[in-house]
């Protein structure tokens, strides 16, 4: 096989894994892309994300659910997978409050089908998982970024406590059978392609049509937001660097910058070169007030700078906006 | 004496509904399936009333009409084999729905003084069917007969509102309060803010003597130039006993569009059969959409 045994993505019609599976299919690499297609979130975009793969004679499609141990472990077996990028889940706090259950089922019965998969497979070198800055709870800003060692075990919504619960089992997996792993703190990604549910999307689709957008937390969250091409030149870096056997790393990735909702907000409607009204509202239950990554971990060990910054991401992100959805300028 | 008359004046021009009403009577306007009128005259049946007695105007004769046989729609639906039950509770026994005209708009007072001669010398009620009040086990008026049989004399509905809200309504200046009971000292219309003696509103019933229509035939114009019911009532405190009665249950404001929109929601979302539809419905209509902030 060209380029060696293929590269495992799930998720991959969703964001990220279509933006990792791109990047790795640029540059040579196998790609076998598992998705379940799920109705949550937009079925219509990720049909339009996969139409963008599917050219591709280095990639391979398979509709399947992650939480179907034998399919995994078939799909792992017979294609001879030895790196599995595990991104497939139900992403998102709002979600996991509206569908616990199959919250669970994604993102804890999906992540323990992952790793008996790779536990199983013949030769195996390295599962990387997306994890989220969600697991570090509802912690002030501080005056630091969130550090990997920090306490990680009060979550506030069941989908941080499913994301932790994922990091635990990996942890497991690691000391009972030596599997190496990478697991992934992204904090709020966003880009072209990006998912709707997400604030920068939302407020973009109603700013674009003139109507009012509710700003939660009264505007007085923070996060740090990081650029989808930053966020997959780390997933790739990381991927390549396999960790040892009996290995399970956790890694931040992020800008390393908080910005707050409100500045995130002026900045896109300065992309948008319109605003748009605005209704203050209290917290969502399950949002946490803020996030901030300290990357340093992930820059020992893969050189990882982040390039885009928020001004220039959100401009990216509004240009594909008004091509993909034909909205004039 | 029982009390066997019950006086709704409906000869207001509903002009806050235009042009809902420029043909119907505002108190035909219907929440959820029943014409408000229609629960004042419930509401008087409950209480044990016999005779209806309808102070009307101009232009309100389809509230006559609905208290009378519909005898076309009866035989067609009879015809059909279709039930009549929808229309139970509307026809009134014959002699019992009285109408009498207010030719000049002069105010409460002088609505329920034009029924002087069919009330006679005996008490009676008064609703006023803008105000719609759904009692909790059963209806105003009757909670108020209950109370009246044991006190006799004057009774007015009185409804606890929100401090804040007093300075909208005529309140009770109370004396000794028993239960449900609360004397009454006096009457205060619209106090200023942080002067009312109680935050009991009077939401328009009342149980009264025959004394009043006295009152009311002497009675010069009040406030706006109309004859004010309150006024006559307040001459009557001290002369007679005068009691307000705690009202259990909710009170919507049909008068205004809002207390209206609220009634027809409130108990549409109360209908077995469309109740728990509206309400879903409603969720979804009002849940703003949330986003995810990671
Ligand atoms: N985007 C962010 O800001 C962010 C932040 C923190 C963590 N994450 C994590 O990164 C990963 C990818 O996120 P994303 O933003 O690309 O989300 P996404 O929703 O766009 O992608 C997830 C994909 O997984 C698929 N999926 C869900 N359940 C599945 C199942 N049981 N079997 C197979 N496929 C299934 C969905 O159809 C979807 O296409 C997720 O694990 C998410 O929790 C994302």
């Amino acid at each position: 096989m060209i380029g060696g045994p293929p590269i495992l993505i799930t998720g991959a019609a969703g964001f990220i894994g279509h933006a990792t599976a791109q990047r790795l299919l640029a540059r040579g690499d196998q790609v076998i892309g598992v998705d379940n297609l799920d109705d949550h979130g937009d079925p219509a975009l990720k049909a339009a994300r996969l139409a963008t793969l599917d050219g591709h004679a280095a990639f391979h499609f398979v509709k399947a659910d992650v939480a179907e141990p034998e399919g995994m472990a078939r799909l792992v077996h017979d294609h001879d997978v030895r790196r599995v990028v595990h991104l497939a889940a139900q992403a998102g706090v709002r979600h996991s409050i509206t569908t616990p259950f199959a919250c669970e089922r994604s993102n804890v019965g999906g992540h323990l089908a992952v790793l008996e998969a790779c536990r199983q497979a013949q030769t195996f070198e390295h599962l990387l998982y997306a994890s989220s800055s969600a697991v570090y709870g509802d912690r002030p800003l501080g005056s630091a970024g969130f550090r990997e060692d920090d306490p990680a075990d009060t979550p506030v919504s069941l989908y941080a406590a499913t994301k932790r619960a994922a990091e635990l089992m990996s942890h497991s997996y690691a000391a009972l059978h030596g599997l190496p792993q990478t697991g992934l703190r992204f904090f709020t990604v966003y880009g072209p392609w990006g998912r709707p549910d997400m604030a920068y999307f939302h407020f973009t689709r109603l700013t674009l049509a003139g109507e009012a957008i509710d700003i939660y937390g009264n505007g007085a969250m923070t996060r740090d937001f990081t650029y989808i091409d930053d966020v997959v030149t780390g997933i790739v870096g990381a991927l390549d660097r396999a960790p040892a056997r009996g290995e399970h790393r956790i890694l931040n990735i992020g800008e390393g910058r908080p910005e707050s909702l409100m500045t995130m907000i002026a900045t896109l409607e300065a992309a948008l070169g319109q605003t748009t009204r605005k209704r203050m509202q209290p917290m969502q239950p399950g949002d946490v007030t803020a996030t901030w990554a300290d990357i340093a971990r992930l820059h020992r060990l893969t050189g990882y700078r982040p390039r885009v910054g928020l001004a220039e991401g959100l401009q990216r992100f509004v240009g594909w906006y008004r091509d993909f959805y034909g909205v004039a300028a | 004496m029982t009390i066997r008359k019950t006086i709704f004046p409906v000869a207001g021009l509903g002009t806050r509904f235009l042009p809902a009403t420029k043909a119907v009577p505002k108190e035909m306007l219907p929440v959820v399936d029943r014409p408000l009128i229609q629960y004042a005259v419930d509401e008087a049946l409950e209480a044990g009333v016999e005779t209806m007695i309808f102070v009307t105007g101009r232009n309100k004769s389809a509230i006559e009409d609905h208290f009378d046989m519909a005898y076309e729609l009866e035989r067609i639906q009879a015809d059909r084999g279709k039930s009549l039950a929808a229309l139970e509770g509307t026809r009134l026994t014959p002699g019992n729905a009285i109408f009498v005209r207010q030719q000049e708009p002069r105010g409460l007072g002088h609505a329920i003084w034009c029924a002087r001669d069919i009330v006679g010398d005996e008490p009676f009620a008064i609703i006023l069917p803008d105000e719609l009040l759904i009692g909790r086990q059963h209806g105003c008026l009757a909670q108020m007969v209950a109370q009246y049989d044991k006190v006799g004399g004057n009774l007015v509905c009185a409804l606890e509102v929100q401090p804040e809200e007093t300075h909208n309504y005529g309140v009770i200046d109370p004396g000794r309060r028993d239960g449900v009971l609360t004397e009454v000292k006096g009457l205060v219309e619209k106090p200023a803010r942080g002067s009312a003696p109680s935050n009991l509103m009077l939401p328009g019933r009342y149980i009264l003597q025959p004394e009043v229509m006295a009152l009311l035939a002497t009675q010069e114009a009040g406030a706006g130039g109309e004859v004010q019911l309150t006024d006559a009532m307040a001459r009557l405190i001290g002369k007679q006993p005068f009691h307000g009665v705690t009202f259990d249950g909710e009170r919507f404001d049909c008068g205004s569009k809002l207390g209206f929109a609220q009634a027809n929601f409130a108990l549409a979302a109360r209908d077995p059969a469309m109740g728990e539809d509206l309400k879903a419905w409603a969720k979804a209509l009002l849940a703003t959409e949330r986003v995810n902030m990671l």
